[in-house]
């Protein structure tokens, strides 16, 4: 008779138990879960910087096969604020040669794509003038807008020795909206992307004091 | 031992043929279709999701009885979205070049309904063995059909196949590249999302006729299901 109120008692205690399981099991899990992804991704992120550096590196090899990323350069690396440009992680490497800089290399990245971000990576001289752009990384349609890559053909050296100045603002646009570039059949927005994005990199370059002006 | 053997041949049977996830089931056709524009990148997708769907089959059912039936999905969820977190961190360090052009859709794997699919009809009321078992062959369906579609998509797009291996393979793949066609003009559509309907279309199509041929009293795919 006296027992009944207390086994009462531990009944609702087991049967409160019984529906926190499930709460318990899914702290549990995601505890877990959380750990094992937390240990994978430090497990896997310096091959990650490893090879964002080297394909980094084999890009400014191919604009300027004499140059390299010293790692003086790289911990002078500079990330530049993008303006109102709409390029973001600006990233800016100053290649000096003793005190002097010799080029500017800076990789941006522009939203403007046909299937979102195209990054690529410029290297200019401190006059302004671009020795090349080579694009990093897309998803462009294949066979169509594809052929900003070097692989495919050469649209993109036609930036090759270009500058703010040359040409003037006015024709910083692809053909198709009264500009000097060529857009490729079937694609426009591609083209058109890389090339505000090239253009806007100057802008950036030009109003944080990085190109000089010429005498 | 007999009854394990034909149970494997069941599952085998299953995943790769008759309840298909991609032929027949329909199912994780966002990857099937945006990946598959060649060959390499669609193996490379395959193998992920068949490396998930493998790996979890084999957690669900080793956890199942710790498992309570009212937040299965959720758990289910936990379980797949870190297996799927895993395979995006080893991949983005092992095959840098392949990720970047299909990393996108590997965080998507997770919301490929042919995985969360074996684990709530099979993973979750089958043995350890039996459900790794089953993970690696849907896995595998799922692979055979996305390579097939990406192969058939580059050698109709740009009349080449096992173009960008060494991205895959390493160093030493990097001649696989087969041109088949030479001075091939390129057929613009294959490449695109309107190919990949037009294709995986014509592979239903075979299939059924296949499936028709064999068995002229049964239904289309999608209505013979039990």
């Amino acid at each position: 008779m006296t027992l009944s109120p207390i086994k009462a008692l531990l009944t609702q205690l087991n049967h409160r138990l019984d529906s926190a399981r499930p709460a318990v099991q899914m702290w549990v899990f995601a505890a877990v879960g959380t750990l094992l992804t937390s240990l994978f991704f430090f497990l896997t992120r310096p091959a990650v910087e490893r090879h964002e550096t080297q394909s980094l590196l084999a890009t400014l090899e191919e604009l300027m096969p004499e140059k390299t990323l010293t790692s003086a350069a790289f911990k002078e690396a500079v990330e530049v604020h993008a303006m109102a440009s709409g390029l973001s992680k600006v990233q800016l490497y100053r290649l000096r040669e003793g005190e002097r800089i010799d080029a500017l290399f800076l990789k941006a990245t522009t939203p403007e794509g046909y299937s979102g971000d195209i990054e690529f990576a410029m290297v200019v001289q401190p006059e302004g003038q671009i020795v090349g752009v080579r694009v990093l990384r897309h998803r462009e349609t294949p066979g169509l807008g594809d052929w900003i890559e070097t692989a495919r053909s050469s649209w993109i050296r036609t930036f090759e020795g270009r500058s703010l100045e040359d040409p003037p603002e006015m024709l910083w646009r692809v053909k198709k909206e009264g500009g000097m570039f060529d857009q490729f059949t079937g694609a426009t927005i591609t083209p058109r992307a890389l090339v505000k994005g090239v253009h806007d990199s100057l802008k950036i370059l030009k109003a944080q004091g990085e190109i000089r002006e010429r005498p | 031992m007999e009854k394990r053997s034909d149970a494997l041949k069941a599952l085998a049977k299953e995943g790769l043929w008759s309840r298909n996830p991609a032929l027949v089931g329909l199912l994780g056709l966002c990857p099937l279709l945006a990946v598959s524009t060649n060959f390499v990148n669609a193996l490379a997708l395959g193998v992920a999701t068949t490396l998930v769907l493998w790996t979890s089959s084999g957690l669900i059912s080793l956890l199942k009885h710790r498992i309570a039936d009212t937040v299965r999905l959720p758990l289910f969820m936990i379980v797949l979205a870190s297996m799927v977190t895993i395979a995006d961190f080893v991949m983005e360090a092992l095959i840098p070049d392949i990720h970047r052009v299909i990393g996108l859709f590997i965080p998507l794997i997770v919301t490929n309904c042919a995985i969360l699919g074996r684990i709530e009809a099979f993973a979750y009321r089958q043995n350890v063995g039996l459900s790794m078992a089953d993970g690696l062959l849907m896995g595998l369906g799922f692979t055979w059909v996305i390579c097939l579609l990406g192969a058939l998509r580059e050698i109709l797009g740009t009349g080449g196949l096992f173009q960008n291996a060494q991205q895959l393979f390493g160093k030493a793949a990097s001649d696989w590249s087969l041109t088949l066609f030479k001075d091939y003009p390129g057929f613009q559509v294959a490449l695109l999302p309107a190919g990949a309907f037009l294709l995986l279309g014509l592979l239903l199509a075979l299939r059924n006729w296949l499936m028709a041929r064999r068995r002229p009293e049964s239904s289309p795919i999608l209505l013979n299901q039990k």
